[in-house]
């Protein structure tokens, strides 16, 4: 589904991402772990298509077909989510709009009619509940005066909405309540298919004990230091970074 | 038309005006100081950035004698569109269209065209100068007529009271009207007003709106600005608010060509309050300014000033708010903001609050913003498959919607709403916004 090669990204020419691969296939959780400043949030930007970032070099596809051709709305359109680490707040923009008309540009995009007012408050109703997001959430503008956690269910609640392909949920674990990160894994988990795919990056493992990944990845230093399974979210946990930096230097 | 050509016009129409001999001589100290001062120029530092000298060099003609009008069926329309209600009062050419039965009646509401009461009263109600304001002594001058509305004490009506002022069509078209407004005590009153004009023939309209408000009354207008694209219009509001009395007036600027808003209020005796709201769009070489002074002259007293301008292509915004406390004026509280969107590189905007202190103990907030769509709402927005286009308008929509929305019929809120989103990039489904 995607397919990231030897991938190099810089900021104002300083290098950040420095030859990443990564491959995700339908059905598949990944979760990409590793310390502050290794590149998660970098990853997952780019892969939304922020153009803050250049990249340098490498590829990027997505079902075939060559992301970095596309605008952030074409990624969008395709099947891409970004749930991001700090959600933006747009006053005036009300919740409700927004998650209608990004449904419809999405519909609108694969050639399928608007939804009818009707199903749409119906799914809207459905969701919420899932992410215990009170319905007076909907009447307020994006965000705006939300909390840290409801910010974070917020977006989850974008998600399971718009019901993308591939959902890449930057920290959306980070700032939550144990009672919250269990709400924000079941509305991950609920869109769990054969189909679909997700990449959690966090720093924590305490997401991952609720949405149990196939595969874990370290990023450090700009690239993908350590692969392994579910053991190596814990062994992070237990031991930290620093060793599979040291790992990294010894070659 | 040139000040010359204005003095000549004055002197050879002056007796066709209507008024009692006293109004006649206001008129004649009138046309005296603006002879004095002529049209303004940008020598001024009240005109630095609006220049109206094209007035001094185009063939309006306050002196017009007012025909029997004939309105296209474009304006039709657009009155029709303005869903304002059977009782609207029209002003065509700032002459009230008395249609005997059609304005709206209200136990304590007095309408009376200015023209009457001009006739019976020894008063033309006039501004308390014309330093800040010169072209209301150009109004005052050649005023023929306009609309006086008054709540007696107690009153407080249910319905708002629509006025719309439309010009026509024929050429040199440059109405002087004149609104005159004064609310009893404990009254209260909701005004509409809206401005319309039409393609065919530039017009340049100079309206004057008088208000007075005595202790505990509330009047809120809001004037919504629909000109042609090739119309001037100048305008004075000057507002005295009594004891703990408070003016809620908002200026939505959508069309004409060359727009100069002079908001003047004074809150003159304790607790006195005005919110003033406003909301431009200015592009294809537009013009707008709105030029705002309030004065704080009794303590206890709160103003507000809140501005949002959007300018594009080559459009051009001025913000100038200034608040005067007085001394001995206490415990007063004045915000003002003025904040900008600059929609393309050839847009421009000047914005300049200014506080005047002479009291020690108040609280006083001012800021000004003149900035472009924030990036980061907008990947926000397009990572969610909304189109970079759709997300310009929907953002510049909720930046003007903040004022858009303190209109307080709903009818006209959407209606204004819907003429900005018109305005506005993008193709969403906007009837979900409103």
């Amino acid at each position: 589904m995607l397919k990231i090669k030897d991938l190099h990204v810089s900021v104002d020419g300083n290098s950040i991402l420095t030859g990443l691969n990564l491959q995700v296939n339908a059905g598949e959780i990944h979760a990409i772990m590793g310390p502050n400043g290794s590149g998660k949030s970098t990853l997952a930007q780019v892969i939304a298509g922020r153009d803050d970032y250049d990249v340098d070099s490498g590829s990027m596809t997505f079902e075939g077909a060559d992301l970095l051709e596309l605008a952030p709305e074409e990624r969008a359109q395709a099947g891409i989510f970004l749930g991001f680490q700090y959600p933006t707040e747009i006053p005036g923009v009300n919740n409700t709009y927004l998650l209608k008309a990004a449904l419809n540009a999405q519909r609108a995009a694969r050639g399928e009619p608007e939804i009818d007012a009707y199903e749409f408050m119906k799914l809207i109703k459905d969701k919420i509940k899932v992410m215990r997001i009170p319905d007076k959430f909907l009447t307020r503008s994006v965000n705006e005066g939300f909390s840290g956690g409801e910010k974070k269910r917020n977006e989850i609640l974008q998600m399971l909405v718009l019901e993308p392909k591939l959902a890449v949920l930057d920290e959306t674990d980070s700032g939550l309540d144990v009672d919250a990160l269990k709400v924000v894994a079941a509305g991950i988990n609920s869109l769990k298919h054969p189909d679909r795919a997700t990449i959690l990056v966090t720093h924590y493992e305490r997401l991952l004990e609720l949405v149990v990944p196939d595969h874990v990845h370290v990023l450090s230093e700009g690239t993908i230091a350590k692969s392994g399974d579910r053991s190596l979210a814990r062994e992070l946990d237990e031991r930290g970074y620093d060793w599979v930096r040291a790992e990294v230097r010894s070659g | 038309m040139t000040l010359e050509s204005l003095q000549d016009r004055f002197t050879e129409t002056l007796d066709t005006l209507p008024g009692s001999p006293s109004v006649r001589s206001a008129r004649e100290n009138a046309m005296a100081h603006f002879s004095q001062v002529g049209f303004p120029t940008r020598k001024l530092e009240n005109w630095r950035y609006t220049d109206v000298g094209l007035l001094a060099s185009s063939d309006f003609d306050p002196a017009k004698t007012p025909l029997e009008t004939t309105l296209s069926a474009s304006t039709r329309a657009a009155l029709a569109a303005l869903n304002a209600g059977d009782e609207a009062i029209v002003l065509v050419d700032g002459i009230p269209q008395r249609e005997p039965g059609t304005w709206p009646k209200s136990e304590g509401l007095a309408l009376t065209p200015l023209a009457d009461l001009w006739s019976r009263a020894d008063i033309l109600p006039q501004p308390e100068s014309f330093e800040e304001a010169p072209l209301a002594a150009v109004n005052t001058a050649f005023a023929r007529d306009g609309i006086s509305i008054s709540v007696a004490a107690g009153c407080r009506l249910a319905e708002p009271v629509h006025v719309i002022m439309v010009t026509s069509e024929r050429t040199s078209n440059a109405p002087q009207p004149r609104i005159v407004v004064e609310l009893g005590e404990a009254s209260e009153l909701s005004l509409m007003l809206y401005l319309i004009g039409n393609e065919a023939a530039p017009a340049w309209t100079n309206l004057v709106t008088q208000v007075d408000l005595q202790p505990r009354s509330k009047l809120a207008i809001h004037r919504v600005q629909e000109l042609g694209s090739k119309d001037v219009h100048t305008e004075l509001l000057s507002a005295r608010v009594r004891d703990a009395a408070s003016l809620e007036a908002s200026y939505i600027d959508l069309g004409g060509q060359l727009v100069r808003n002079d908001i003047v209020v004074d809150l003159i005796q304790p607790e006195a309050e005005c919110n003033l709201y406003g909301v431009f769009l200015a592009d294809q070489g537009q013009h707008v300014d709105n030029h705002l002074r309030v004065d704080h002259s009794a303590a206890g007293t709160v103003s507000n000033q809140s501005f949002k301008g959007i300018a594009g292509d080559r459009g051009r915004g001025v913000f100038n708010g200034k608040v005067v406390v007085h001394r001995d004026a206490q415990k007063i509280d004045a915000k003002q903001s003025s904040d900008n969107l600059l929609l393309s590189e050839h847009a421009e905007i000047d914005t300049k609050p200014e506080l005047e202190i002479y009291a020690d103990d108040v609280k006083c907030s001012h800021g000004a913003t003149v900035g472009q769509l924030d990036e980061r709402q907008l990947f926000y927005l397009r990572a969610r498959g909304l189109s970079d286009s759709a997300a310009r308008g929907l953002l510049t929509f909720a930046f003007a919607n903040e004022v858009l929305q303190r209109l307080s019929t709903a009818e006209t809120r959407d209606r204004v709403a819907r003429r900005v989103l018109e305005r506005l990039p993008g193709k969403l489904d906007w009837d979900e916004l409103l």
